[in-house]
């Protein structure tokens, strides 16, 4: 391979010297693999817009799940009646709990209860079976802290009840009805109880 | 010649070629860069073929430079031939010295793809691009995207370090 000449083409004595004439043939076979070439190009080209949209629709439906995942935690926690926010005392430790208790503030000796989910003591009152002896509250549940007077879980037949047994308890009231067999008024509510005594 | 017709023949311009018109003279010009290159008419044919196709394959885009495009194309798809054939001259470089009678051709192209692959990027591609595929100064300059100035010192040099490289 020499270069001494300036003028001439320095590759020249590369070629080849009697090169094939390219006919129809050719170019069928040309044109056949360019049909090729471009229905795999447009292939790719489709798969990789599939595999996009794909993996942005999930990335979408994950985040979405996240958020509503969050929400809902929050309201369950609303609708269950029971305080997930309590805030009580000097320092307040801000704790993310996995349960129904939601995002709790709560200190000392609160914390556990809000995070393990007993009861608080709050005064929730579940169920009050106003008794008609008039000597107590028949309370059940898990009122805790409240001052009781007495318990009283087999009603005495005492023909004068007394309305001191429901008077705490506001939520239950218009719907309690005193059992049958102690009161003589099926029908009275803790307020006739105390207003209107039975003959 | 026989005529196929095909979607950029259809929505082509009139005053453009269409693909079969200019079809000769690309697989002429991506033969010869091949055949420069390869030494071989089978894997030049090859060569030439698979470049025109994908020619045809994006011809709307390629229309109006389609011949230094194409010789671009056969040049990298000769130059990729070339550089498994060293790989697999020197994996049975002992078998061959043993059976296979030397081949004086394909000496000659090891020894310049062995002389081009010593040669920066751009004089490479000047000098495959102006000298093994024959374009002029500026079809090489708008290929590559420089000035035919620029060319031509790309050329020489390439040419000047070519020269030493195969003298050693």
């Amino acid at each position: 391979m020499t270069f001494d000449e300036p003028g001439e083409d320095p590759f020249g004595h590369l070629d080849d010297p009697t090169p094939p004439m390219h006919g129809a043939e050719a170019l069928t076979h040309v044109v056949a693999r360019g049909h090729q070439i471009r229905r795999r190009r447009r292939t790719a080209y489709s798969a990789s817009t599939a595999l996009i949209v794909v993996v942005i629709a999930g990335t979408a439906i994950g985040v979405a799940r996240g958020g509503g995942a969050h929400n809902s935690q929050t309201i369950s926690t609303l609708k269950s009646g029971s305080p997930s926010v309590t805030a009580s005392g000097p320092s307040p430790t801000r704790s993310r709990s996995s349960g129904s208790g939601g995002l709790t503030t709560t200190t000392g000796p609160t914390h556990h209860q809000a995070l393990s989910g007993s009861p608080d003591p709050t005064p929730t009152c579940t169920s009050v079976a106003p008794t008609p002896g008039g000597t107590g509250a028949g309370v059940t549940g898990n009122a805790v802290g409240r001052p009781k007077t007495g318990t009283s879980l087999s009603p005495t037949p005492t023909p004068t009840p007394t309305p001191t047994p429901t008077a705490t308890c506001l939520t239950p009231a218009p719907t309690s009805t005193p059992s049958t067999s102690a009161s003589p008024t099926p029908t009275s509510t803790p307020s006739d109880l105390g207003s209107d005594p039975a003959p | 010649m026989h005529v196929v017709s095909f979607d950029e023949a259809a929505t082509a311009h009139p005053a453009e070629p269409s693909f079969e018109e200019v079809f000769p003279v690309l697989i002429r010009d991506a033969y010869r860069v091949a055949y420069r290159l390869l030494g071989d008419r089978g894997e030049a044919e090859d060569v030439a073929q698979e470049a025109c196709a994908r020619a045809y394959s994006r011809w709307a885009g390629v229309r109006d430079h389609a011949e230094p495009w194409c010789v671009r194309v056969a040049s990298n798809l000769a130059l990729d031939l070339l550089r498994a054939r060293t790989r697999a001259v020197r994996r049975n470089e002992r078998l061959r010295a043993s059976d296979i009678a030397p081949n004086p051709a394909l000496e000659d192209r090891l020894d310049l793809y062995a002389a081009l692959s010593q040669l920066p990027r751009r004089q490479r591609e000047t000098v495959v691009l102006r000298y093994l595929g024959d374009l002029s100064e500026a079809q090489t300059a708008d290929l590559i995207g420089c000035s035919v100035g620029s060319v031509k010192t790309h050329a020489s040099r390439g040419l000047a370090a070519l020269k030493e490289v195969l003298a050693r």
